[in-house]
């Protein structure tokens, strides 16, 4: 809660302890974080590995040895070094991932379990809205499958070709980190200061472990970076607001992401309801095959569904201080309130973009009925993402023009 | 001197990482993490010039930093410190306290993290020093007898003294806790210097621990003036360094238990404090003294003042003829149990494999302890080196204090607990302190 309210106020004053001209301070200071990332990831959860074979172990020691390599950014060394440092460095998140997907071949989480065998079954010709999955928790039917049609339906290839749905958020994470590197290479940026970037996005502590939980917030975060790729490079910003049609397509609450688009220039209202028209056609196809079945899981579930009091939220603060509390049913709905004010102090640029609505989602997470780490870490994407389109620069310019 | 502060700072943040998760207790990731720590600040230490103008970017944002750092991982480990082993007597409104703890607590991040925005940042300081007072001592509230050995025979030893017993002949309360089975608490197994403080702690306060978190709140004091007498630089320095300090994530649970880390680290800073303002340079001797027969791990601590102290032989003499009053009346009382408690004891003492150190890291790998004259040769050859190097400066004898003290205690051929750790990291502040006050950098 706190950080949100910091992000607020970073938001509407930067101070001036963190002007940096020309990313100098950033390159150094990141360094550091990269190395102290590396460090927290010696602590991920042991217990989240099903199969005790060699590869645990060498989990860890892929990370040990990232770990010393990251230690040269204590030192100076020469460009092609550098290059090396960085590519092995970029190398490691990736086999750590894979790793957890050949270690944890079923893991006990209903995420994994329907995106699996909703993959499978639409290639079947199985309305995956239809199915009832496995049963993981005690005392609930797994008759749901909340997600929108593009969550199974980009996780096709990745189960077809390689017999596991969570490949896709390994190439996905890629997918992001090249966006990054190709953008810090647009905008002239110092080559060291968005390979840093990159490696502070990869190295986020909980990376392995949302592959491993086959979560959809590493595809989310590339069809976000791809907007933003797209949004800069192309004239045509179809292409660019389809990839946001595509997140909606993938989970209901990118919906929330339009009021954001209104500000960012250029705005072209007409390619957006263009780009929104495919995805809402297949998500209308799902519809008409079997409207309960479809109502049922991606609408009435996630509403009806009980306040979760082990989520990271407020509603679980304050149950757990005052149990009999009864929070109102719509105080969710109290982001809305901030919504005006953040859209009036958002700029026309991406970054803004980017980082406006991770404010935004991040106050709506924390006063929602549910969030967990996968929200959080897309929270935590989308700043990365507004680093790397160029916030703090933005800043800078205006501080320094104040001033 | 920016690039040299961003570095320390830096590796005060990575030797955190190593040991404040586990408690102190071993474990691989925490090892490795300190491992790595020790080679870099030998590589810092003794290659400077490789490192020196990589990080001269201005230390504030590094500082904002880590007491952000600081602030979330102490708010993090305040339900793992309270259900540490060994409190089993708790307050009927515990609950209550908890809250209190949690709440203080999320204003001290609050404030913590928005320092840099507020006007009126000195204020803000003074609210964090008293927020961090009234933590510390709800923490003793809390935990009001905690069983471990350290508490029982300091508080114990001191009222025993007071009462005209002699500490190395009493026999303590036995301990239930699984650590202690099966061990007969016959032991004070600290050297005579720790009751020049404690003893007037019990008189005054009835539990040494209330000491120990106002020697917390004074050594933070201390070092904003230390850094503050730098008329040059922004108080940004000695307003968050002071503050990261106090919010070391392991410092409450180190006032939980009594160790006696925080007295220590007072007198060494006190030490520092006399020696840059040039004041009451007689009293370094005196505390010099208490701290070498503190505990027998720190009667080598004289040592690094050799090369700074004028006429340093002598001053080193003094120290010696001080430390012989502090010591000799409990030889004479009873030379036996006196051998017996203060070295005979820590000799039988079985290696603790549950440490953070080395040798268990090698134990674990191959169901053996390295030899102790392994250990004990890198230990003194280490220090021979690192004294050697040692320049004639007031920041020096904490750096390289430092860094000898972390090789004895990762090397250590016995134990080495969350205290020894938290006891570098304090040394590590008060170089930075040092150095920035010392230092001819301007920075507005």
């Amino acid at each position: 809660m706190v950080f949100a309210v910091l992000l607020v106020a970073l938001f509407i004053k930067l101070p001036t302890v963190f002007i940096d001209k020309d990313d100098n301070i950033f390159i150094k200071f990141s360094s550091f974080l990269i190395i102290l990332s590396i460090a927290i990831t010696f602590y991920l959860p042991k217990e989240f590995y099903e199969l005790n074979t060699i590869l645990k172990p060498l989990q860890f020691y892929i990370f040990l040895v990232a770990f010393i390599i990251s230690l040269s950014f204590l030192i100076d060394i020469n460009y092609r070094l550098k290059k090396f440092r960085f590519f092995t460095l970029l190398s490691v998140p990736v086999i750590s991932q894979i790793l957890i997907i050949i270690n944890t071949p079923y893991p006990k989480i209903d995420v994994f379990d329907i995106l699996q065998n909703a993959s499978s079954a639409v290639v079947q010709g199985i309305n995956p809205y239809t199915i009832t999955f496995n049963q993981i928790y005690e005392n609930i039917t797994p008759d749901y499958f909340t997600y929108m049609p593009f969550s199974f339906l980009m996780n096709i290839p990745a189960r077809t070709l390689l017999g596991d749905v969570r490949f896709t958020s390994v190439v996905s994470l890629l997918i992001t980190s090249f966006i990054i590197y190709k953008i810090g290479e647009k905008q002239n940026m110092k080559e060291d200061s968005y390979q840093n970037t990159v490696l502070l996005f990869m190295y986020h502590p909980l990376a392995t472990l949302i592959v491993g939980e086959a979560w959809l917030d590493p595809i989310l975060v590339a069809l976000f970076s791809l907007f933003g790729y797209l949004f800069l490079t192309y004239k045509n910003k179809y292409w660019a607001y389809f990839t946001l049609a595509l997140a909606f397509g993938v989970k209901q609450n990118m919906f929330l992401i339009l009021p954001f688009l209104i500000k960012l220039k250029p705005f072209n209202f007409q390619k957006l309801i263009l780009a929104y028209i495919p995805v809402i056609a297949v998500i209308l196809f799902f519809l008409f095959l079997s409207p309960k079945d479809f109502i049922a899981d991606t609408v009435k579930e996630p509403i009806l569904r009980k306040t979760r009091f082990d989520a990271l939220t407020f509603h679980s603060f304050i149950h757990n201080i005052y149990p009999s509390v009864q929070i109102p049913k719509g105080f969710f709905l109290l982001p809305i309130i901030f919504l005006p004010i953040l859209l009036f102090k958002q700029g026309k640029k991406i970054s803004s973009f980017y980082l406006t609505f991770a404010i935004w989602f991040l106050c709506s997470l924390i006063l929602f009925r549910e969030a967990f780490l996968n929200q959080y870490y897309f929270v935590s994407s989308l700043l990365i993402l507004s680093l790397s389109f160029g916030s703090l620069r933005s800043k800078v310019r205006k501080i320094e023009k104040y001033h | 001197m920016k690039s040299t502060i961003n570095l320390y700072l830096f590796l005060y943040s990575l030797l955190q990482l190593g040991y404040i998760f586990s408690f102190g207790v071993y474990a691989l990731n925490g090892i490795l993490i300190l491992l790595f720590c020790l080679l870099i600040w030998f590589a810092f230490f003794f290659k400077s010039n490789l490192f020196d103008k990589n990080f001269d970017f201005s230390p504030q944002l590094n500082l904002y930093f880590l007491l952000n750092f600081s602030v979330i991982f102490s708010l993090f480990l305040i339900k793992p410190t309270l259900q540490q082993g060994g409190i089993p007597f708790r307050p009927p409104n515990f609950a209550d306290v908890y809250l209190i703890i949690m709440a203080l607590s999320a204003v001290s991040l609050f404030l913590g993290i928005f320092l840099p925005f507020f006007s009126k940042r000195t204020t803000v300081f003074l609210l964090l020093l008293s927020i961090s007072t009234i933590l510390r001592l709800l923490f003793i509230y809390v935990s009001p007898y905690p069983r471990m050995d350290t508490y029982d025979i300091i508080r114990l030893g001191s009222l025993g003294l007071i009462r005209g017993e002699n500490p190395y002949q009493m026999t303590f309360i036995p301990i239930s806790e699984p650590n202690y089975k099966g061990v007969e608490p016959n032991y004070f197994s600290y050297t005579p210097g720790i009751l020049t403080f404690s003893v007037p702690a019990i008189l005054l306060f009835k539990d040494q621990r209330i000491f120990f978190a106002i020697a917390n709140i004074i050594t933070s004091i201390l070092l904003y003036l230390i850094i503050k007498r730098n008329k040059k630089i922004p108080n940004t320095y000695s307003l968050t360094l002071p503050l990261i300090f106090l919010f070391n994530p392991s410092s409450y649970f180190i006032i939980l238990r009594g160790w006696t880390d925080p007295a220590v680290i007072l007198f060494l800073t006190l030490i520092a404090t006399s020696l840059v303002f040039n004041k009451f340079k007689n009293s370094v001797l005196i505390l010099l003294a208490i701290v070498a027969t503190t505990k027998q791990t720190l009667v080598f601590i004289p040592l690094f003042f050799l090369s700074y102290l004028q006429k340093g032989l002598r001053a080193l003499f003094i120290v010696g003829i001080l430390s012989g009053f502090i010591v000799a009346p409990f030889v004479i009382w009873s030379p036996k149990d006196f051998l017996q408690d203060t070295v005979l004891f820590h000799f039988k003492n079985p290696v603790r494999h549950e440490a953070l150190m080395i040798n268990n890291l090698y134990y674990f790998l191959s169901g053996s302890d390295i030899p102790p004259i392994i250990l004990i040769s890198i230990i003194v050859i280490t220090g021979v080196f690192i004294l050697k190097k040692q320049k004639r400066k007031t920041e020096e004898i904490y750096l390289s204090m430092g860094l000898w003290y972390f090789t004895f205690f990762l090397f250590n051929t016995k134990q080495a607990f969350v205290n020894y750790y938290y006891f570098i990291s304090s040394l590590i502040l008060l170089y930075i302190a040092l150095k920035i006050s010392n230092s001819t950098l301007s920075e507005e």
